[in-house]
């Protein structure tokens, strides 16, 4: 710009430059519209026509989304408010508005409560508009972020998403672009649910609309050829950086530009974070798609981080196909059962996934519904000395001797010793824990003494003497957990407590155990644990109650007397002596094995091949160090805890065939080391443990 | 403008005939006028930008147009918004508005560069994009940039040429600040003027 410039546009400057005119100016948009009608209306008080889309009344602007803007309006013809979308004037394009169109139409026929209803289709201005179900709620990912929510809530969302879902796959429509976003959470307030009716949004839209545009992207770049696809689909790869927000609407479909970082239309619509791997690579999407969306949009909801490692640029978590899924780092209460369903349909390959919706919201309703997993506690206290200790010295035939063991458990006696360690460490934050753990167990021993009174209330008939022991039976179990949980408190361990707090808290009441339902439920698994040991077995495998297809690897712990002595012990077992599973091999068991009431226990795990498990009770050893070989790669730690709830905690290392000291600070991984009961190594396979070690030793010992 | 002037008067007096008469004339100016510098919220500043003038007691200089004025109305009200979001004080010479408020424009372009060319002008520092809109979209001269912009006839000339070399380097770091300009040094006024229409789609 020089002087010439400025004194031309100067002398250029006409009076009637200033004002706008009306003369042939191409119409303008809803936005501008609506914008100086409200000016005008807060200036002078005058209200001009609504502006229309059809036959809709407008009434305001609730949403914007990649693919366009979102109105709330009033069909006076129907005298109802409903939801109207306004495809963005670049995606107006004939090819794409007519599969657009098709599809909505298929979702209008659509009618399901999960579904948000598509009531009308048609064009304005030259544009689409999807007109929907009015739903006064949230989206999903608001309710999520509106405050902390129980995990049983937030599985009981997703199941009606998945129902909604479901019915759509019924009819043969692909979402494409399920995401938390997508999915909407009514205000009104269902006493049964506990939340509003889950409704799924735009359902075979979105992700049409960007397969439709992107299509034609590609006819514009060159004639169609498959072979432009890659570069365009270059910035949908999530390690890509991606085009910018401000490049987002870059792309005008008349000009596709060279497929630089400010191109791709992938990018410009949709949600790759939330795509299946093969709708990244570009492969039609099918119902499995939705699943993997589904699966992912949950697991962020329930674990608030990504299940794959990595990330692009802004932080986001995307998936990339193949890697391994990436356990929660945080102690979780989410089941087991349900991060394994999610697992699988977190699948890469569309073929590892659950066949169906059907099949994953079953196991959802049924992981979701199952009574409380007694299973793995107990599984776990039961072949410790306290718990085996307890079992069989004190059997609950009387009610007398049940109460005087609550004393032993929970009395002035180990408060002391608590109250004098807290004193002692004066560790920071666990005297204020205390004050809250310690009424906590109170309330947990006064429920246990109500409920044993109850169970102990008068004489039961013959009938029912087996249901009164079985009663007792859990009660006694019930205390066993408790005592558990206190043994080591008066380490003042501040991570400890507030592990132990969280225990308490969502124990179930000791109340379950006289509920006919949930004493069932406790005592199948209780026989399952006491099952006798095959005969021949000098030790016996208590159970291998978790052993599934696809981590194909089950575990029991095995149960032993005269073989574990004080001290780091070593013992092999020949797993075909103890009738474990034909497949597996020799088990061998290195546990820290004491006679005292802390730690009289050593598990272990079996595995179709050579391994190695280490076990030992931790919370005397934060340092878990030993020195292994394996076939060069990453191995992976997991490590149990006992607490139900508190799940599995794994990191990873390296090893080679060299013999090399591996050293895990297991107050590194974020893990309480209360309640920890073992920790399996294993080779990380993506997905799945495989593989096995020559040898592990606690304690650092050295090499062989 | 007398013809301006006389309306607002009328307008002041009580005439809301006059009011909507400028109203009708001047809102897409003032939008414009926003638009490219607030992702949203723009309703608030247009209507004040009306409301500032119609309640103001000041009079309009003899030379001067009912347009500057407005401008320099709606000039202030945007400082004044930029600074009520900001514990320190900013430097306009200095902060764009892609630097105070980072999210993306919504404004659609009609092409990649023409998008470029609107997102450069959110980078340059505000004092620069404003005289550069000014001066492109509605045509101003420097000495009326100048008036409402409340800085000497030489400032604003400097703000001219120097906006435009600021833009261009924007362009260039916009697209990865290796080559050259995706928009010539040629065709940079005429990309710059066609964006006037996509402001107020």
């Amino acid at each position: 710009m020089n002087e010439s410039d400025t004194a031309e546009l100067d002398s250029a400057l006409a009076p009637t430059a200033a004002g706008e005119g009306t003369q042939s100016r191409p119409p303008l948009g809803l936005e501008y519209r609506q914008l100086k009608a409200r000016t005008r209306e807060a200036l002078f008080g005058v209200t001009d026509d609504p502006v229309r889309i059809g036959r809709f009344a407008v009434l305001r602007r609730i949403g914007e989304g990649g693919m366009g803007v979102v109105y709330s309006a009033y069909d006076d013809e129907l005298e109802r408010k409903v939801a109207i979308k306004l495809v963005r004037p670049e995606l107006g394009l004939d090819d794409a508005q007519i599969r657009i169109r098709r599809e909505a139409q298929a979702a209008a026929r659509l009618s399901h409560p999960n579904v948000v209803s598509v009531y009308e289709i048609g064009e304005h201005e030259g544009r689409l508009f999807v007109a929907m179900e009015f739903v006064r709620g949230q989206t999903l990912r608001q309710w999520l972020r509106g405050g902390p929510r129980p995990w049983q809530s937030i599985v009981d969302v997703f199941i009606d998403a998945g129902h909604g879902l479901q019915a759509a796959h019924a009819a043969g429509l692909v979402h494409r672009d399920f995401k938390p976003d997508n999915v909407m959470i009514g205000d009104e307030v269902s006493s049964a649910r506990g939340h509003g009716r889950v409704r799924v949004l735009d359902f075979g839209v979105a992700r049409r609309v960007a397969s439709a545009v992107e299509a034609t992207d590609d006819l514009a770049n060159d004639g169609g050829a498959a072979a432009s696809r890659p570069p365009v689909r270059g910035t949908q790869d999530p390690t890509d950086p991606g085009p910018t927000e401000a490049a987002r609407s870059a792309r005008g479909p008349t000009e596709p530009g060279p497929p630089t970082a400010l191109t791709g239309v992938g990018a410009l619509i949709g949600t790759p974070a939330f795509m299946a791997p093969e709708q990244l690579a570009g492969e039609v999407a099918d119902a499995r798609s939705d699943q993997f969306a589904f699966c992912l949009s949950m697991w962020l909801a329930l674990f608030e981080e990504a299940p794959f490692a990595a990330n692009d640029e802004s932080g986001r978590s995307v998936v990339r196909a193949a890697a391994p899924i990436r356990l929660p780092s945080r102690p979780t209460q989410v089941p087991t059962r349900v991060r394994r369903l999610l697992e699988r349909g977190l699948s890469p390959r569309r073929e590892d996934r659950h066949p169906s919706m059907d099949g994953l919201i079953a196991g959802l309703i049924a992981a979701r519904h199952r009574p409380r997993r007694w299973g793995i506690a107990l599984a776990l206290t039961a072949v410790t000395g306290v718990g085996a200790g307890v079992w069989a010295t004190h059997e609950p035939s009387d009610c007398a001797a049940a109460t005087a063991q609550l004393a032993d458990v929970w009395d002035r006696g180990p408060r002391t010793r608590i109250h004098l360690g807290l004193r002692e460490t004066a560790l920071p934050g666990a005297a204020e824990i205390w004050l809250d753990l310690e009424p906590a167990i109170d309330g947990f021993a006064d429920a246990w003494r109500e409920a044993s009174g109850r169970a102990c209330a008068g004489s039961p008939a013959a009938s029912e003497q087996d249901v009164a022991l079985q009663q007792r039976r859990c009660l006694s179990s019930r205390l066993t957990d408790l005592r558990t949980l206190v043994a080591p408190l008066a380490s003042g361990d501040a991570t400890l407590l507030q592990a132990a707090l969280a225990t308490v808290r969502q124990w179930d009441p000791p109340a379950a155990c006289l509920d006919p339902e949930q004493l069932r439920a406790w005592a199948e698994h209780e026989a399952q644990l006491n099952a006798p040991p095959p005969p021949g077995s000098a030790d016996g495998l208590v159970s291998d109650f978790e052993s599934d297809p696809i981590s194909r690897f089950g575990f029991g712990w095995v149960k032993s007397t005269d073989e574990f002595i004080d001290g780091t012990s070593e013992v092999v077992i020949d797993l075909a002596d103890v009738g474990a599973h034909g497949s597996a091999h020799a088990l061998r068991i290195i546990g820290e094995v004491r006679t005292n009431d802390r730690a009289q226990w050593a598990g272990a795990m079996y595995f179709p091949g050579p391994m190695a498990m280490a076990a030992a009770n931790l919370t005397t050893l934060p340092i878990l160090s030993f020195a292994a070989r394996g076939t060069p790669g990453t191995y992976d730690a997991v490590l149990f805890t006992q607490v139900e709830g508190l799940g599995e905690t794994r990191i990873s290392f390296e090893l080679d065939e060299q013999w090399r000291e591996v050293h895990i600070d297991l107050r590194t991984l974020g893990a309480p080391l209360y309640g920890v009961t073992g920790i399996f190594i294993g080779r990380s396979d993506p997905g799945k443990f495989e593989g096995f070690l020559d040898d592990v030793r606690l304690d650092g010992a050295p090499p062989r | 403008m007398d013809d301006d002037v006389a309306l607002l008067e009328r307008w002041r007096g009580g005439d809301a005939r006059a009011g909507e008469a400028l109203f009708e004339r001047y809102f897409d100016a003032v939008v414009r006028f926003f638009r490219n510098k607030l992702p949203d919220g723009t309703d608030d500043l247009v209507q004040r930008s009306f409301l500032a003038c119609v309640e103001g007691r000041d009079r309009l200089r003899a030379d001067g147009s009912f347009r500057s004025y407005l401008f320099g109305v709606a000039h202030n009200l945007l400082r004044k918004h930029f600074h009520a979001r900001s514990a320190d004080p900013i430097d306009f010479t200095q902060r764009s508005v892609s630097d105070m408020r980072p999210s993306p424009s919504t404004i659609v372009a009609k092409s990649r560069t023409h998008q470029l060319v609107l997102e450069s002008l959110r980078r340059v520092p505000l004092d620069y994009q404003i005289v550069l809109e000014l001066h492109y979209w509605e045509d101003l001269t420097a000495a009326e940039i100048a008036a409402i912009t409340d800085v000497p006839l030489g400032t604003a000339k400097t703000r001219l040429r120097r906006g435009r070399e600021l833009l261009l380097e924007c362009l260039v770091a916009l697209t990865g600040g290796t080559g050259a300009s995706p928009v010539g040094d040629d065709e940079l006024d005429q990309r710059v003027q066609e964006l006037r229409a996509c402001l107020l789609l």
